[in-house]
């Protein structure tokens, strides 16, 4: 578990970085949502050669969905469905 | 209370189409009040006199239309025409419409909800029908925005209204007030289940390729070009097959053309697609929703034998989602399945009532289709055939 997830006492669940892309492929293709999410990822000192825990992945999809336009409306509807899917 | 889906078509002025649509759908309708009325109207009859006139004709019902690209019913599909669909039974719908939906996608979902009751005693099922202006740019945003609103268990259907392939002016209506940059969104709170099913038959012509210069639904250049050269490049064989070169087109052949070979976004086994609407002087595309920079998209096209098949499935997945049999439907079909299949676009279409046990349907030909269902991480399509099924 990453400082960040243990820090937040966070779920066990952990969320593959291709698993929390694939929620915004609809919006931007696979090779783009991969794209962003490991860039996000890095930006906030997760890693992404193992799974992100629970509270990373939401923590990186709050982040892309700071962003304006579709990208970052795609990233707060897959925020609330990866919270209904999971928990 | 049974459910009764009356139809009907009518060509002339918009003042004797709505006359005999009126009157047909008061025949076929008896002594039932519609809870639901929804026009299709093509450009040749301007969708406010449309409007006006039906929804002084049914004053107890909700009043929802669109502009076209064309219109069909079970009995066939039609050009410069207008169709209607009206459902009676155990539904009541609420709706309303929210303009400046290119600069404020946020604000004009939150105009077009802010009538619309969370919950309806009395009926524990909800479903949400969205009626939108492509030319916004912003289906797709829309359509997720309208979701979040309404919440996570809601189903969604409805389409991208369609201008006669002019790409310059769509509109829809809710009542009597007619606007275009606008949304429509409404919900069908029903006692049973309605089902929502979607199906696209298209597959990628190219290679991966890079926007490397967007904004919003525009789309400047492709792998460093402008967007409309590397199309024509792109889609040159497989448009000469069926005798089209891109490189000649009129301007006013250049939007069919587009919506022939659409480009398709990778996502996991499937191609999300998304329609360019038109060419721009600089080069540059028009889409009917946000294509983000530094996306890879495949241009796509779409086989005639199995734009049928895919119609069929789609009316195949809705009727799956109903706790019994169909009492018909309404369907928004992508205008790019009838440019594909030409004079057998109506053979699809009687495809979908035969699949749903012979019943009753109207819709239109979109600009971009919404079926989101409980779970789905996407809501606006293009080339596909969405299915909106009632209940018996």
């Amino acid at each position: 578990m990453t400082a960040s997830a243990r820090k937040s006492g966070g779920s066990k669940t952990s969320v593959p970085v291709e698993n929390v892309a694939h929620l915004l492929s609809k919006a931007v293709g696979d090779e783009k949502a991969l794209e962003i999410v490991r860039t996000t990822c890095g930006t906030l000192g997760f890693r992404t050669d193992t799974a992100l825990s629970l509270d990373e992945a939401l923590q990186v999809l709050e982040t892309i969905a700071e962003q304006a336009g579709l990208l970052g409306v795609t990233a707060r509807f897959a925020k609330s469905r990866l919270h209904l899917s999971l928990l | 209370m049974s459910t009764l889906i009356a139809t009907a078509s009518a060509s002339g002025s918009a003042a004797e189409a709505t006359t005999q649509i009126a009157d047909r759908l008061r025949s076929k309708l008896g002594d039932r009040a519609p809870a639901l009325v929804m026009v299709f109207a093509s450009t040749s009859q301007p969708l406010q006199e449309v409007a006006s006139a039906l929804t002084q004709a049914f004053p107890e019902a909700a009043v929802l239309g669109t502009s076209t690209s064309g219109e069909f019913t079970e009995a066939g599909d039609t050009k410069d025409a207008v169709s209607a669909v009206a459902v009676a039974g155990d539904f009541v719908v609420r709706g309303g419409i929210g303009t400046n939906l290119g600069a404020d996608p946020d604000g004009a979902v939150k105009a077009a909800l802010e009538g619309v009751p969370a919950s309806m005693e009395g009926f524990s099922h909800r479903t949400g029908l969205l009626l939108l202006d492509p030319l916004s740019g912003n289906g797709e945003m829309a359509t997720l925005l309208t979701a979040s609103y309404l919440g996570e268990d809601i189903r969604l259907a409805g389409g991208a209204a369609g201008d006669d392939l002019g790409m310059t002016r769509c509109e829809v209506s809710c009542g009597e007030r007619v606007a275009n940059d606008a949304i429509v969104a409404a919900v069908v709170y029903s006692k049973a289940p309605l089902g929502v099913g979607v199906c696209h038959a298209h597959f990628p012509i190219s290679e991966p390729l890079t926007v490397t210069k967007s904004e919003g639904g525009t789309v400047s250049e492709v792998e460093g070009r402008p967007a409309w050269d590397v199309w024509a490049e792109q889609t040159k064989e497989a448009a000469g097959k069926v005798g089209i070169d891109p490189n000649t087109l009129g301007e006013d052949e250049v939007g069919a053309f587009l919506l022939r070979y659409e480009a398709g976004l990778a996502s996991g086994e499937e191609y999300k697609i998304r329609a360019p609407l038109s060419r721009n002087e600089d080069g540059s595309l028009s889409f009917a929703c946000g294509i983000p920079q530094g996306s890879k998209i495949r241009i796509t096209e779409g086989e005639p034998a199995q734009q049928i098949v895919a119609a069929r499935t789609a009316a195949e997945r809705a009727k799956a989602q109903l706790e019994g049999e169909a009492a018909g439907a309404i369907v928004f079909d992508c205008i790019c399945r009838n440019l594909i299949l030409g004079d057998t676009f109506g053979s699809a279409v009687k495809g979908i009532s035969e699949e749903l046990g012979g019943v009753p349907l109207a819709g239109f030909e979109t600009y971009g289709e919404i079926a989101l269902d409980a779970g789905d991480l996407s809501g606006f399509h293009n080339t596909t055939t969405v299915v909106l099924a009632f209940p018996e």
